[in-house]
């Protein structure tokens, strides 16, 4: 009796595991295909008859045709094109590495409306498609491919990353157990800018008939629906502080960890606006598991831009860590004294000189203009070493004043000595109030 | 034989008075020509105003939810100093596998300007003391012009195009990545253009004057100054939020257009310190509204002479600038000491290393002979090696820069 009790639990215990895989349509008869010698189709879809080069696939649906029946494509939206790839006709819009005078289908762009996924449906159920998919964003591309059956469950999906160079990736998908297969989705999952919606379809390869069971298929077992590559960053955060307008900041490191069981294949790392790349060991390369590897950032704002935080996009096989860069942009000034009050002197006549000294305490070079000088006051012939000279940053100039009042001027008389400076696209200026008394 | 009007004289009389006539009329060609040789130049430059306290992700979010105009992102290492510089530009990457035209909304917005003296400038209005009828209308004339309509660019020995003047630069500035692989398919089009009705704008007392550009600088007609910072807080509080029943915001790009009317920092004044803002581009907001504003001038008054700031060659160096570096913050290697800019600059505004220079005019199917500025390419600022990525490996589109700039800053 005891023995039964314990089988009853586990037969229900099977029995809802296959009611969940058969209810689910997961099928371990579905592999991968990376070749289109290895999807040995036996019918293909050509987007020619979409139309020439430039075509506007006006609404997010459209239609085609195959030997085995017909073939609607739906996109998020319109405005997506008919592309012809260069070089073999004289109007293309697709340069790279499909070959030449293909006829592709591409998803547009976020900027055109009418972008990826793209999902292909198929009027009579097929056992494999595939075709190749290049990302319209150069570099390394992620692209995954899922194929639904009748009843619009999942039956599995494989993902595929490019080479480095970003070059067309093939990427297909057969089940031997029969023409199970209603609709398949083609979407790029990582490349190298955050929005992938936008890439390109070559003429699509399908097996119409059921696949004998070992056609030559990729060896590749199971389905793999996700990588589980994992880069951390640390720190989470890099912060600047203040930095100077047009100057650069002291680098700080980020080390990159792969902690996932994949190797990671990282893309080319941009830098967000206002930050610079000074040293970097880990674009474009690949990072083994348990390895890390270091990139060295800057902050150097071109203008006055106040506090700027921004997030770091690390592209790669995976999921982009949370990364922050950090700094706070500010405007270069010139220190010289509030006031200065010249030597006295009688009315028409010229004072002694009174020198004055500007500093550039910034970590910035600043260009001087000429000076503005208010009445009764002059510069000493040859005395302004700062009229339109480059300060260096940390440097001085010095300026030597001469009170010269006016005849028939009395008391004592205000004034102004200023410079406009310019340094990169901004500008500022220096004031100092002036006094002479006169005798 | 006695002609109507004129005495019978004597053939010593007829010589006389011709020698008197040639002896008058050699001084007043001296007299004219030592006038020419001292006229007073105003110095006309431009500026941008950046995009201030809006984050670069919030501009990418901006971009991809299409609530501003489309802009792409760049990074690149610059061989001078081996630093990787980031940026911004309006339409579509033309290092992208994919290429095709990029739409850019655009309103053309003629600006009457009424200063506090009296002074009124308007472009709408035929202008027949500074422009020839039938091409007497500033405003219409902008209409035709290869900036808004297309025409034909050869840079050079290069076809780039049957295109606006601003497009045919861009494909000239970006010919070695993927443009001349693909023919005719990568183009940045302001499109549709739209030309709004004139907007009055009046500005307050103590902030515009008027001044004579004949007499004071021996140019044409009247020149009007009015106060930068005044004038574009009119637009942005004013003018702007008037034209969103129109349709503009954030998803298309006014162009504003005013006659002989020039910006003063600060103030109204015509003196050197102060004068004379000939146009700028600026970007405000979150949802990122890029603008720009341009003199049509007539005045001839600007260092130079005539063709070099006259007519459409201020709107080519602004909408050469808004096309390259819409939010007024790419940054560069410094450069400097060349066009309007005397000491350093570190931003990717190519129409300032090349104010003063114009390409052949180009003429439109109007007969009027339009001036447009030459424009620096990507490549000039970050010094890439030759050729770099321009047409004919040049680094301005009428090949006046065929290198990168050494370091000067």
């Amino acid at each position: 009796m005891k023995h039964i009790k314990r089988i009853i639990p586990l037969a229900f215990v099977g029995f809802f595991l296959v009611l969940l895989v058969r209810l689910s349509g997961w099928t371990d008869s579905l592999v991968e295909v990376t070749s289109e010698s290895a999807q040995s189709a036996n019918d293909s879809v050509s987007w020619s008859q979409l139309g020439g080069d430039g075509a506007v696939l006006s609404a997010s649906t459209f239609n085609a045709n195959s030997a085995g029946g017909s073939v609607t494509g739906t996109l998020s939206g319109p405005n997506s094109l008919v592309a012809v790839v260069c070089p073999a006709s004289p109007s293309c819009s697709w340069a790279d590495s499909f070959a030449g005078g293909d006829t592709l289908v591409w998803t547009s762009d976020a900027g055109n409306s009418g972008t990826g996924p793209l999902t292909l449906s198929f009027a009579n159920p097929i056992s494999g498609a595939g075709a190749l998919i290049q990302s319209d964003v150069p570099g390394q591309f992620t692209v995954e491919i899922t194929a639904f059956g009748s009843g619009g469950g999942t039956l599995g999906s494989f993902s595929e990353t490019s080479d480095t160079n970003g070059d067309a990736t093939y990427l297909g998908l057969m089940d031997s157990s029969g023409a199970n297969i209603a609709s398949i989705e083609y979407q790029i999952t990582a490349c190298g800018q955050a929005d992938c919606s936008d890439f390109a379809i070559d003429t699509l390869f399908l097996n119409d008939t059921p696949v004998s069971a070992s056609p030559t298929p990729t060896p590749t077992a199971t389905p793999t629906p996700v990588v589980t590559t994992t880069l951390t960053t640390s720190p989470a955060k890099l912060d600047f502080k203040n930095v100077d307008a047009t100057a650069t900041s002291k680098t700080k490191k980020l080390t990159l960890h792969n902690k996932g069981a994949n190797a990671a294949t990282i893309g080319q790392i941009a830098p967000p606006s206002s930050f610079t790349l000074s040293s970097d060991n880990c674009s474009n390369l690949t990072v083994a598991p348990k390895k890390k590897c270091t990139v060295d950032f800057a902050f150097a704002p071109a203008t006055a831009v106040g506090s700027v935080s921004e997030t770091l996009v690390i592209p790669y096989n995976g999921a982009s860590p949370s990364e922050t860069l950090e700094g706070n942009g500010i405007a270069v000034t010139l220190s010289a004294p509030k006031s200065v009050t010249a030597p006295s002197v009688a009315a028409g006549s010229v004072g002694k000189a009174k020198k004055i000294t500007i500093h550039n305490k910034s970590t910035a070079t600043v260009q001087i203009g000429a000076a503005s000088l208010s009445a009764n006051f002059q510069i000493a012939s040859g005395g302004d070493a700062c009229a339109n000279t480059a300060l260096a940053a940390k440097g001085k100039c010095v300026v030597s004043l001469e009170f010269a009042p006016a005849t028939g001027t009395s008391g004592t008389l205000p004034g102004t000595l200023a410079y406009n400076f310019t340094y990169g696209a901004n500008s500022n200026s220096v004031s100092i109030s002036l006094k002479g008394k006169v005798k | 034989m006695q002609v109507a009007g004129i005495r019978p004289r004597t053939v010593a009389g007829f010589m006389f008075a011709g020698l008197m006539f040639a002896l008058a009329m050699s001084i007043a060609a001296a007299v004219q020509a030592q006038t020419a040789d001292q006229v007073p130049r105003l110095h006309g430059y431009t500026i941008v105003k950046p995009l201030q306290g809006v984050t670069h992700a919030e501009v990418r979010a901006a971009v991809a939810a299409s609530s501003t105009i489309p802009m792409w992102d760049y990074s690149v290492v610059s061989p001078l100093d081996s630093k990787t510089y980031t940026g911004t530009m309006i339409g579509r990457s033309p290092y992208f596998h994919g290429l095709r035209t990029t739409n850019i909304p655009t309103f053309l917005v003629p600006l009457i300007i009424n200063l506090p003296d009296g002074g009124v400038f308007d472009p709408t209005k035929a202008d027949k003391n500074c422009l020839t009828a039938p091409n007497d209308v500033a405003s219409t004339l902008m209409q035709q012009s290869p900036i808004l309509t297309n025409a034909s660019f050869t840079f050079g020995p290069t076809f780039v195009g049957d295109t606006q003047y601003i497009d045919a630069f861009q494909r000239g500035n970006f010919w070695n990545t993927n443009v001349v692989t693909t023919g005719n398919s990568y183009h940045t089009m302001l499109s549709p253009v739209t030309t709004l009705p004139a907007v009055t704008v009046n500005i307050p007392a103590g902030q515009g004057a008027t001044y004579n550009a004949a007499t004071m600088f021996g140019g044409c007609g009247n020149i009007g100054v009015m106060d930068n910072n005044t004038f574009d807080g009119i637009l942005q509080n004013t003018v702007l939020p008037s034209l969103k029943s129109s349709g503009v915001g954030p998803t298309t790009l006014p162009l504003f257009l005013v006659y002989n009317v020039v910006q003063g920092v600060a103030g109204d004044s015509i003196g050197p310190s102060n004068c004379c803002i000939l146009g700028y581009h600026n970007a405000v907001g979150a949802a990122v509204q890029v603008y720009g504003i341009s003199d049509f001038d007539t005045t001839t008054i600007f260092t130079g002479g005539g063709s070099i700031t006259s007519d459409t060659s201020v709107m080519a160096h602004e909408v050469g600038e808004l096309t390259d570096d819409p939010l007024g913050t790419n940054p560069t290697p410094l450069w400097g000491n060349i066009g309007q800019v005397s000491g350093c600059q570190g931003n990717l505004e190519n129409g300032d290393p090349l104010s003063g220079t114009v390409l052949p005019p180009v003429t439109q199917s109007n007969g009027f002979a339009y001036n447009l500025q030459e424009l620096a390419f990507f490549s000039w600022f970050y010094r890439q090696t030759p050729p770099g990525l321009g047409v004919n490996g040049w680094f301005s589109n009428n090949g006046t820069f065929t290198a990168g700039q050494p370091s000067v800053c």
